[in-house]
């Protein structure tokens, strides 16, 4: 593939039930082991993880942010306090996934609607409602002025983030950009977990709910994508290189074939990040992709993350200069 | 040779009406959809008027489905199908691996989502209402309801989304990833939304009037847009009619503050830079802007200035107008039906106009085309969005050639 069609991983950051970081995932699946219990919630001060105060965040954007923080520092782009001279803001952008967003905000938002009224929504609280919101506070807390999106396609979510990235960054849109996913386990939503587990293997769709995970957990991962070039110029050393990604209509079940096949490959090995962390929705290709980039240097072949339902995948492998 | 993107069919849910035909008429003859919110009671917000879509009927049935989705989903599910009848493209029995989907709006299932809320508040948990809620939940039924299965995707760039779902499926076409792509946004008016949207005063006490001096924010509307996108190769070999060509797209973001726009358009002035270049045109051959025009009073003079900077001279020679005062501000589903109606404007030679304009703007001095639509010709053409967020989408449409 021609250089400037080659887009490089050179950072990643996560967050989830085992802490901050990409290691104790990684070393979960070394060990091979599923955790205890039910639920694996994210445990962390999420004020220690951000360039600058905030005055209210919803958990699934604080995930989002905490995976950014720790991304942008693992990929060498010396932006704390998000200052970065040297960089093109305009050539920077934001891709995320998530399959329910903000729902604390919003449940905090329709309960004060049902309740009281509509004149007593909150404005400060119904900003942080958009699905869009962990997006446009990347966007803010970076300075990114490039392309910048949020995908909703249940637990494929992430897959569909970094796949819009690559052809966003191969068009020439974009030079660098903050991709994955985020997810929190809220309230609403382990309400509706309990209610449908029961019985929805019968169901006819892929079940957004439908979980082959008896372990649910919460959390963000984000990747730090650059051109082959951007990369070069600031003399960082990549993770990966990410090869070709595919994100299909529901029910498709073949994104991981569709992507070994656009990433040029003959196969390609899955690394699933719920055997160590739960399953975390949006947010679950990007903690595998996070955890590909970071085993991706001693494996043999390619690497896949590829959502529950196999509608979304991407690949990726070992960096070649 | 490189991969044109073509439009080929469209269809539009509206507070104008069911179908395109009603959205076309009602915006020429100046129209406006905007009247009293009956579906839920109003109390409360600053406002009861609202561009709701009324007189409205579906049968689950007619797409496979036991029972009724979403209200906004069947707005996307009625749209679609208009759109695919127009362009005469059946559904397929099988899932066409060549044949994708751009979805986007800015509030998913939000009906959903109250009685969800509702049930959980009286200690119920309506499961079913939450996963009709899930943003995803639209993609599924609808892929399996004309038998999509390419490429697909589901965003959210606020009221940026509409223009957003167009590029994507734009891009779906030119990169070969499927020969037919379907882009529909679509929102439907809900109690929360509209509350929030009340409360941060977005919204107007008085009546949208978009560009005119004594704007003093917007009303909200519902429903969805929806376009075949095409491989023109493919329509020409079927024998399908190109309406319109989309010529280029960009999206972005101010990364400046969620609400406030940005000083000067900066984020606009860039995503309309970077849709002409994807298009590849001079700005100079630009005939007709459809603007985002919300008529609040600090958006609608940042856009007229980034429409200035990128257009120069050129912008004080065209009609730039706003439909949002006929359809309500149709939230994730604005940017498709605007593109929708840009399209119309450049096979029809009529600009439609902005309607409830009253005074000029010192700020807004460009030709707006005020209440009443205007015999043009239009070849080449932008359509703007911007949303809560910073998100900015811009799609540049044209004739064929």
């Amino acid at each position: 593939m021609a250089d400037e069609l080659r887009i490089a991983i050179t950072g990643v950051g996560a967050v989830s039930g085992l802490g901050t970081g990409i290691e104790p995932i990684i070393e979960a699946l070394r060990a091979g082991h599923e955790p205890p219990g039910d639920l694996l919630e994210a445990d962390y001060a999420p004020e220690e993880f951000r360039e600058s105060p905030k005055t209210y965040m919803d958990p699934a954007c604080e995930h989002a942010l905490a995976a950014c923080w720790l991304a942008v520092r693992s990929a060498g782009l010396g932006w704390e306090g998000a200052a970065h001279s040297g960089f093109d803001s305009e050539r920077m952008g934001a891709s995320i996934g998530t399959a329910f967003g903000p729902l604390d905000s919003m449940l905090n938002m329709t309960g004060r609607v049902q309740q009281k009224g509509m004149r007593f929504g909150s404005p400060m609280i119904f900003t942080h409602t958009f699905i869009n919101a962990p997006a446009a506070l990347i966007a803010i807390e970076y300075d990114l002025q490039g392309p910048n999106m949020t995908h909703s396609l249940g637990d494929a979510s992430g897959a569909a983030a970094i796949a819009y990235a690559l052809t966003m960054m191969r068009a020439g849109r974009a030079d660098l950009m903050l991709v994955g996913g985020c997810e929190a386990l809220s309230d609403p939503l382990l309400a509706a977990v309990d209610e449908t587990t029961d019985g929805l293997e019968a169901r006819p769709t892929n079940g957004l709910l439908r979980t082959t995970h008896d372990l649910l957990g919460e959390g963000a991962a984000i990747l730090v994508l650059e051109t082959a070039a951007h990369a070069a110029a600031r003399g960082a050393e990549p993770l990966a290189e990410l090869t070709g990604a595919a994100m299909l209509a529901p029910c498709r079940g073949d994104a991981g074939e569709r992507a070994v096949i656009a990433a040029g490959s003959d196969c390609a090995r899955v690394i699933d990040a719920a055997s160590a962390c739960g399953h975390t929705f949006g947010a679950s290709v990007a903690l595998s992709a996070a955890c590909c980039a970071a085993l991706v240097a001693e494996a043999e072949e390619p690497l896949a993350a590829v959502s529950r339902d196999g509608s979304g995948a991407v690949v990726m492998e070992r960096w070649r200069a | 040779m490189k991969r044109r993107a073509v439009i080929t069919g469209m269809g539009v849910v509206s507070s104008l009406g069911r179908d395109l035909n009603a959205f076309w008429q009602g915006l020429i003859e100046g129209r406006s959809g905007i009247a009293p919110l009956d579906r839920f009671d109003p109390e409360g917000l600053r406002n009861i008027n609202a561009g709701q879509v009324r007189e409205f009927s579906f049968e689950p049935a007619a797409f496979g489905l036991a029972d009724a989705p979403d209200i906004a989903t069947q707005f996307l599910l009625m749209a679609a199908r208009e759109a695919l009848i127009r362009a005469a493209i059946a559904p397929s029995e099988e899932r066409d691996p060549g044949f994708g989907a751009s979805f986007a709006t800015n509030f998913g299932g939000a009906n959903s989502w109250e009685r969800y809320v509702a049930g959980l508040l009286v200690g119920e948990v309506p499961a079913a209402a939450f996963e009709e809620f899930a943003f995803g939940r639209a993609a599924e039924h609808t892929c399996a309801a004309f038998g999509i299965g390419g490429p697909c995707a589901l965003l959210s760039v606020a009221c940026a989304s509409g223009g957003a779902a167009l590029g994507v499926a734009c891009d779906m076409i030119r990169l070969g990833e499927a020969q037919v792509a379907l882009a529909v946004g679509y929102d439907a008016l809900a109690p929360t939304p509209l509350s929030g949207l009340s409360v941060l005063r977005t919204m107007t006490d008085e009546m949208i009037r978009p560009f005119s001096a004594d704007r003093s924010g917007t009303l909200f509307g519902e429903g969805a847009g929806a376009l075949v996108i095409e491989d023109l190769e493919h329509a020409r070999e079927r024998g399908a009619r190109p309406l319109a060509e989309v010529l280029g797209w960009a999206e972005n973001n101010n990364a400046y503050h969620v609400t406030a726009p940005d000083q000067g358009g900066a984020g606009m002035t860039r995503v309309l830079r970077d849709a002409i270049a994807d298009a590849n045109i001079d700005p100079r051959t630009v005939d007709y802007v459809n603007a985002h025009g919300t008529g609040t009073q600090p958006h609608d003079p940042a856009e007229v200035q980034a429409v200035k900077n990128v257009l120069g001279e050129r912008a004080r020679e065209i009609p730039m107008s706003s439909i949002k005062a006929a359809t309500g501000h149709m939230m994730g589903a604005a940017g498709a039906a605007e593109a929708i109606a840009t399209v119309m404007a450049v096979n029809e030679g009529i600009v439609p106009p902005t309607v409830n304009y009253r005074e000029p703007d010192p700020e807004c001095d460009l030709d707006h085309v005020p209440n009443v639509a205007r015999e043009a010709t239009v070849g080449r053409a932008i359509s703007i969005s911007a949303g809560i967020g910073g998100n900015n989408s811009c799609v540049v449409l044209g004739a064929l050639d």
